[in-house]
């Protein structure tokens, strides 16, 4: 309860009889709850001048009303009428009584209040027709009659106050149309109306009102199409029609509409093709919805192009009952909701790209209605559940992608024979189950990921029939067993990750007719044995892992052939041993060498400087003796990548014969091991 | 060298079934580049324009933000010219061209890629001069261009590369001078000393010390048969020779 009142209530008119205090003494006895204004007493003096809330004027009177230029009685508990007196003031500029409990209010008794620009009665409970005292305030810019049950129909003759900029009528029981007048009210910015029972049509009028920012008439029964001149208030910035009985088309007007950033349009009757022109045109959009209508069409592509897109928008739940719709596209956007779950049911669909938006909840199981699908790609959402049944049957599938959402079920049991599968990825989600031997029959794969999901058992050998696989990734999961020698026939390959695994034995040595590979990641599993020497027969490869197994034996030599390693070559946290070949100084475009945690020994070979890519090495943790070679990569790492060994140190003897020739500013450091 | 394959490759653009969807101006690049190539292993058959972006092309890797960051081609038996749309890859790092049958010249548009760490046309058959432009290239670490037919002198400008660690001309037609300024000195004069500098043929190999510390940086001019020693400072001019 408020009492920052910094008027008084006119109610309190000191009679010629009663003093100020007086008179304002009796309004306070007549409050609920005074606690406020316990100073508020005779024994303060007869002068109300110190009481709280009350300032005076310089004669000490707190005054009449007559020079008021601002009353606010906002949010308070006043109840009964709203006192004709208070329009008796004349010079009163800001007028607002909204939020209060105002009722059964005579306005005929009320003056034209010539002063005031801002009026508000908003949120109480005032009811009959529009006050006509209000039409004589022509200089109102502000009027806010919103949120009380006025009936009847909005008066022609608003249009007298033609310096309006706000109108506020909304959530009251108005009848009879929007009067087409108001489009002359030209200075008009904001116009709320809805929320009543006005019925009509949408003026074309309003097109007229070249400052109209916010066009609001939500829930108002009115019954036309939208008129295409609404197109001419280039200043919209906010449209909301919905829930009406708009029919028609959405104007292609509205592409002038630059400034636009919320558009609902939502729970009409309205008919056509959503312009994709609209996301080129508007920037600045935030809020698109448009469902709960009849539009036809395709969702355009474009709306990708509205970059600031961020709206909470359930898809049209029409798009179910769309005959002919076989593309569906939405991508990269702020759009969320779920797919309602009759969509597909058409059985038409066949392109369906959802790729990163955050949209949720399951696949409808209708999705694949008709087994006509070719693309899905739904990557990057968060979708959840278990995959359509029907997606098992769908013969004419080309490109799957549901990377990194949330989707579980068993992959076996999901997927089928698909003759033309070419890309597959199910990275990143909880699917289990076992690799099933159909993928051998999809004779044009040539993409398969199933990284990070719960994928057990054993790889099978008819999954090394895919010849045409070129990019094989099956990280991260519980498969166990032994690699597959028959892998060595996908001779398309030239990416094979097996990371971070269970997978045993050995490596099988016909990995190394796979000529084209150009990543080899076997890392993180439990593999055993030698490093087959075939291996160097892989002249293509620029990344080569094997960290993290049980390997042991020897460094071929050979891999040294490797010419064209780049990126990364990692056999540490093994148990390999010998020396470290010489002939790895051929790798002199590699960059990241890691041989740690083995038990390699003898020497670091001096070839090792021409390694002249070299950015990072680490020989830490093994049994290596000897110097350390020349060249930055060698000299410039942290010690930890040489600790763990008993016997290395760095070689001096060239520093020291240099010494003897050329004078030299050389700062050696010893550091005790 | 063979034109014989005259099968332009295009980018695959599926009109009749998914229509092509919001450009990529980095798959539009790719794709410009591609039209102009000959592919008989069908090595970027996957480059598809009508994607989104080019991140699920094979061979070509991208950040986290879907921009391309490598592009693997090494190796791959493509012919054709390298034209100038890949200067549009703006966050390229690892240029991968090499051991194919790649013609023409450098395009000077490739001085154009801030981010490019390695630039590898090596083993091709490319020719014209060096661009001045690739001196714009301030992240390059390294830069093989050895075994192609590329004539004219190192431009000047290069010294201005100070992230330079391998630089391979070697098995080319360059004429003039070795630049000794700049990386071709590698580091500037007061953090560095240049010990000795030992050239046998055309083969030049700088001795460093850096503190405590002695470096070898070998940079191969091996084999450009009309490619004088290292330039005598303010005795002859870098082109001498030309």
């Amino acid at each position: 309860m408020s009492f920052l009142l910094l008027i008084l209530f006119t109610l309190i008119v000191a009679t010629s009889e009663e003093t100020e205090a007086e008179a304002l003494l009796k309004w306070k006895s007549s409050l609920y709850q005074s606690g406020s204004l316990a100073s508020w007493g005779i024994r303060n003096g007869t002068s109300p001048c110190s009481w709280y809330g009350i300032s005076c004027d310089p004669a000490g009177n707190v005054g009449d009303l007559s020079e008021l230029v601002y009353l606010s009685l906002f949010k308070n508990n006043l109840v009964g009428p709203v006192p004709s007196q208070l329009s008796r003031l004349s010079k009163v500029r800001h007028f607002d009584l909204g939020h209060n409990h105002f009722n059964n209010t005579e306005y005929s008794n009320f003056s034209a209040m010539p002063s005031v620009l801002y009026l508000s009665l908003f949120l109480n409970n005032l009811t009959g027709v529009f006050p006509q005292f209000i039409l004589k305030c022509t200089n109102l810019t502000y009027l806010d009659l919103s949120q009380n049950a006025f009936s009847g129909p909005i008066t022609d003759s608003l249009a007298n106050l033609s310096k309006l900029t706000e109108l506020y009528l909304d959530s009251n029981n108005l009848i009879g149309g929007i009067p087409s007048v108001l489009g002359s009210i030209s200075g008009l910015r904001i116009l709320i109306l809805g929320d009543n029972s006005l019925g009509g049509p949408l003026p074309s009028s309003l097109s007229q009102l070249k400052f109209l920012e916010r066009l609001d008439i939500i829930s108002a029964g009115i019954n036309s199409t939208i008129p295409p001149e609404l197109g001419a208030c280039t200043n919209l910035n906010y449209i909301n029609l919905s829930s009406n009985q708009l029919s028609g088309p959405l104007p292609f007007t509205f592409v002038n509409l630059t400034k636009m950033r919320e558009f609902d349009i939502s729970s009409n009757n309205l008919s056509g093709e959503i312009p994709g022109e609209f996301f080129k045109s508007w920037p600045e959009l935030i809020v698109f919805k448009v469902q709960n209508n009849s539009l036809t069409g395709r969702i355009p592509p474009d709306i990708g192009l509205a970059k600031k897109l961020t709206v909470l928008w359930h898809l049209p739940d029409s798009l179910s009952q769309l005959p002919n719709l076989s593309f569906f596209s939405i991508l990269s956007t702020n759009l969320t909701g779920m797919i309602p779950p009759d969509f597909g049911r058409n059985g038409m669909l066949q392109f369906v790209h959802l790729g990163s938006n955050p949209f949720f909840g399951e696949l409808p199981q209708g999705l694949c209605t008709g087994l006509a699908l070719i693309e899905i790609t739904v990557n990057m959402n968060n979708f959840s559940g278990t995959l359509p049944s029907c997606l098992k049957d769908c013969s004419a599938l080309s490109r799957v992608r549901f990377e990194y959402n949330y989707f579980i079920g068993n992959i076996s049991e999901a997927f089928g024979v698909h003759p033309n599968l070419n890309y597959f990825d199910l990275t990143g989600n909880s699917f289990t189950g076992k690799l099933s031997g159909d993928w051998g029959q999809c004779s044009s794969l040539e993409l398969f990921h199933i990284d990070g999901n719960n994928i057990s058992g054993e790889i099978p050998a008819t999954f090394c029939k895919i010849t045409s696989l070129k990019d094989l990734s099956l990280a991260s999961n519980l498969l166990t067993g032994a690699i597959p020698m028959e892998l060595g026939n996908l001779s398309s390959l030239f990416k094979l990750n097996l990371s971070d695994n269970f997978l045993s034995s050995q490596i099988p040595s016909n990995l190394g007719s796979l000529t084209k590979l150009q990543r080899l990641d076997l890392s993180r599993n439990k593999l055993s044995g030698n490093i087959p020497s075939e291996l160097g027969n892989l002249d293509h490869l620029i990344l080569f892992d094997l960290s993290q197994n049980n390997i042991s034996g020897k460094i071929p030599n050979n891999l040294g052939n490797l010419l064209t390693m780049q990126i990364l070559l990692d056999l540490s946290r093994n148990s390999l041993a010998g020396p470290i070949p010489s002939d790895l100084g051929k790798l002199i475009q590699l960059e990241t060498l890691n041989l740690s945690h083995n038990f390699l020994t003898d020497q670091i070979p001096k070839s090792l400087s021409s390694m002249l890519s070299l950015e990072s090495v680490d020989f830490s943790n093994n049994n290596l003796s000897g110097p350390v070679p020349t060249g930055k990569a060698f000299k410039d790492d942290s010690p930890q990548a040489y600790v763990g060994n008993p016997d290395l140190c760095g070689d001096f003897s060239r520093v020291k014969s240099l010494v003897m020739q050329i004078p030299l500013r050389i700062h050696i450091a010893i550091e005790k091991r | 060298m063979a034109l014989t394959s005259l099968l332009i490759s295009s980018c695959l653009l599926f009109l009749a079934a998914s229509p092509a969807l919001a450009s990529n101006s980095e798959g539009e690049a790719l794709c410009a580049f591609k039209s102009r190539l000959s592919d008989p292993n069908n090595v970027l058959q996957s480059w598809d324009q009508s994607l989104v972006n080019p991140c699920t092309w094979f061979h070509v890797t991208c950040d986290s933000q879907n921009r391309v960051i490598r592009l693997d081609l090494g190796n791959s038996n493509i012919t054709g010219a390298l034209g100038p749309e890949l200067g549009r890859l703006q966050n390229l790092q690892y240029l991968e061209l090499y051991r194919n049958n790649f013609v023409g010249k450098i395009p000077e548009e490739l001085g154009n890629l801030k981010s490019l760490v390695s630039m590898d046309l090596y083993e091709n058959q490319l020719e014209g001069e060096i661009p001045k432009s690739l001196s714009k290239l301030k992240s390059l670490r390294f830069m093989r261009l050895n075994n192609n037919k590329i004539t004219g002198s190192i431009p000047r400008e290069l010294v201005k590369l100070s992230n330079l660690k391998v630089l391979d001309f070697s098995n080319n037609d360059l004429c003039g001078t070795i630049p000794v300024d700049g990386p071709f000195s590698t580091f500037p004069p007061e953090r560095y000393e240049l010990l000795t500098i030992c050239t046998t043929g055309a083969l030049t190999l700088y001795i460093f010390t850096i503190l405590s510390n002695i470096s070898l940086y070998i940079f191969s001019f091996e084999n450009n048969k009309r490619l004088n020693g290292p330039e005598l400072l303010g005795l002859a001019s870098y082109d001498f020779g030309c």
